[in-house]
């Protein structure tokens, strides 16, 4: 009786340490996975001319439209402005990391958005982004991915996130050939599968290939956002006050 | 003080133009390409119908913006504004309600087309600097509701139309020392109540405001030093004070935080700065505050407390002179702002505040109804229902000269806001 109780002992250390190893390697390999998708989309600076259309029914074609005109350096800074409708022309959002900061024109004050608030909708646009899904920084910064299952032409890359976040859990469907990110998958604690932003229509744009298409399918509500890349052009020179979350609205 | 810090400021920045003008003369590639819409014309339409009691009135505002980015280190912003204000939302209501009052001829706001220049300025980028000059909005400070840092311009309050910060004329320097370090000084040619008495534009009646803002962590801090200038018309002159000013916001955990103070640095009969005889409670006028976002139920709390220690704690010290002056209108030392924000049914924002006297116990409901019906179409309904004592700040009848007045009454509110 005793020799079975410590084979079982063993076995399931030996499984332990077995899996632990596997899963240290998928993870590895993982991160591995995902830094060769982002060096291939890497770029200095990027500025791109975008549409957003919000859904509040994804079913329906009733939408709101915006017209936004968003900069980037390298993967940290992000500015995104908003050009219509007229109502908040001038709203300008500055991502630094997980550092955001809002400015209203009306007002002519900035606001820092706190941590809980990036769960939330841009103020005063709505829609099934929010502050934490348009924020800067890598993937394997904000997660611990591992490789959860690969076919043929998929990987999908399971991560959990290292710092607060409004998400328990995200999946990321990668083309196997073409290095490119095809599907987030968004898990919630209490609401399980929340979200899914799809990226469609891969075009090229100044030279790169891109998704110039997004949906973000958001099924707790039945509602969804698309955003369509109109325009881009990379490694273009940005000042950097855009950049400065003390002047960037200036 | 006066001259002796104004100067060395305005200095240190003009010596900083000539080192940043070759990159001026360098330039970027011209991003303005993609960004067309950053010029033109645009603004909104604004219809708001008060109804109360006894009577009603109307504003029709209109505002026009403009923009235009010549090149990729100069911008130009233009805002006209004109209000057209009839019955109990003309100027003058107020003052035609106390008894004796004259009831002479006014003039029907309505006749009148005063399309006036609320912001009329140019920014241009100097490598690390910005200049900005003209009429400008100068919005200091991170409070929601109350700015004690804002000291350039009159304020309005829970009558207010609109958010936008009215403009003063003026010249705003910005030096970015990194991405987490700047400077600002700003000078204004006008006093904050905009009345040109003698004495106007000598250099000690220059309102100015130096800060320094530090990113440090999760926090933006800053740190000022404000002269304040306003036209007294009982003295007939001009009175300046100086302020010592603060803000920060950031997160604590998941809860958005905020304060900002002025802290009044009295100055004695020689004009020196001198704190004797003086509580720093009395001379201090600060707001906290901090939204929380309850996820699962979309909801949105917002509160804010405010302190101004000029108010007073006890109801007969009350002066309604204040409330009805541009100077004061608040009387009490201490209230509590709170906000229950909630969006549903995808266009529907239904917002419920107090603003609470937490001297006097009296309060004001301030229930809101947003509805998004188009892009660019914004209606409100809302209500403003003052609760508390006989004789308490918003639910008193005060006595003005001899003659009662009812500064707050409760009024419904129907609003349409066209931005075009």
């Amino acid at each position: 009786m005793k020799k079975k109780w410590l084979f079982l002992v063993g076995l399931a250390l030996g499984v332990g340490v077995l899996m632990g190893g596997l899963v240290l390697a998928t993870g590895e390999e993982a991160v591995a996975i995902l830094r060769r998708v982002e060096e291939k989309q890497a770029t200095d600076t990027s500025v791109t001319r975008m549409g957003m259309f919000i859904y509040p029914d994804a079913g329906a074609e009733d939408c709101r439209s915006y017209e936004v005109v968003g900069y980037a350096k390298g993967d940290q800074d992000e500015y995104i402005s908003f050009l219509e409708p007229r109502s908040i022309k001038g709203l300008t959002l500055l991502a630094k990391g997980d550092d955001q900061w809002i400015y209203f024109p009306s007002t002519g004050r900035v606001r820092k958005i706190a941590s809980k608030a990036k769960d939330q909708s841009i103020q005063g646009v709505g829609g099934d982004f929010s502050y934490e899904d348009i924020s800067a920084g890598k993937w394997e910064e904000k997660y611990d991915f591992i490789i959860a299952e690969a076919t043929d032409r998929y990987w999908v890359l399971a991560g959990t996130p290292k710092k607060e976040s409004a998400y328990a859990k995200v999946n990321l469907v990668i083309d196997k050939e073409k290095l490119i990110l095809v599907k987030v998958e968004y898990y919630k604690e209490n609401e399980g599968h929340f979200k899914d932003l799809i990226m469609e229509e891969i075009k090229t744009l100044d030279g790169r290939e891109i998704a110039t298409r997004m949906r973000m399918m958001n099924y707790a509500k039945n509602s969804k956002t698309v955003i369509v890349i109109y325009d881009a052009k990379y490694n273009v020179e940005i000042d950097d006050k855009y950049f400065n979350p003390t002047r960037f609205y200036r | 003080m006066k001259k002796c810090l104004l100067a060395p400021a305005l200095c240190f920045f003009l010596l900083m133009c000539p080192a940043a003008s070759p990159v001026l003369a360098q330039g970027t590639i011209d991003l303005t390409k993609l960004n067309m819409n950053e010029e033109g014309l645009y603004g909104y339409l604004l219809y708001n119908l008060n109804l109360t009691r006894k009577d009603l009135g109307s504003i029709l505002s209109f505002r026009l913006k403009g923009d235009w980015r010549p090149g990729p280190h100069l911008f130009f912003h233009m805002e006209l504004v004109n209000d057209y204000r009839t019955g109990n939302q003309r100027p003058a209501y107020l003052s035609t309600l106390l008894s004796g009052a004259t009831k002479g001829t006014y003039t029907n706001a309505s006749d009148q087309l005063n399309l006036k220049i609320d912001h009329l300025w140019g920014l241009v980028n100097l490598g690390r600097m910005d200049i900005q000059f003209g009429k400008i909005p100068l919005g200091w400070g991170t409070g929601y509701v109350f700015n004690p840092t804002a000291k350039t311009h009159p304020v309005s309050f829970l009558e207010d139309l609109s958010a936008e910060t009215p403009g003063t004329l003026g010249l705003l320097f910005s030096y970015a020392l990194n991405d987490r370090t700047a400077f600002q000084v700003y000078l204004a040619f006008e006093d904050k109540t905009r009345i040109l008495g003698p004495g106007a534009g000598e250099w000690n009646q220059i309102p100015f405001g130096l800060k320094v803002q530090k990113i440090w962590g999760a926090f933006d801090l800053s740190l000022s030093w404000i002269r304040e200038v306003f036209y007294r018309q009982e003295i007939q002159n001009y009175q300046r004070e100086y302020y010592l000013g603060g803000d920060f916001a950031g997160a604590v955990g998941d809860f958005g935080v905020y304060g900002e103070t002025a802290l009044h640095v009295p100055r004695n009969e020689e004009g020196k700065f001198d704190f004797s005889g003086h509580r720093t409670n009395d001379l201090l006028e600060y707001c906290v505050g901090g939204d929380y976002l309850f996820t699962d139920a979309e909801l949105t709390l917002r509160w804010e407390y405010y302190h101004q220690g000029r108010g007073v704690t006890k109801k007969a010290d009350y002066n309604p002179v204040k409330a009805l002056s541009a100077g004061q209108l608040l009387q009490a030392e201490d209230y509590l702002l709170v906000a229950l924000e909630k969006s549903f049914l995808d266009y529907y924002t239904l917002m419920f505040g107090s603003l609470i006297n937490a001297n006097d116990g009296s309060f004001v409901l301030l229930p809101e109804l947003n509805y998004n019906a188009a892009d660019n179409l914004e209606v409100v309904l809302g209500s403003l229902v003052p609760c508390g004592e006989k004789g308490s700040e918003f639910n008193g009848t005060w006595d003005v000269n001899g003659g009662e007045l009812e500064i707050l009454q409760p009024s419904v509110y129907v609003q349409a806001k066209l931005s075009f």
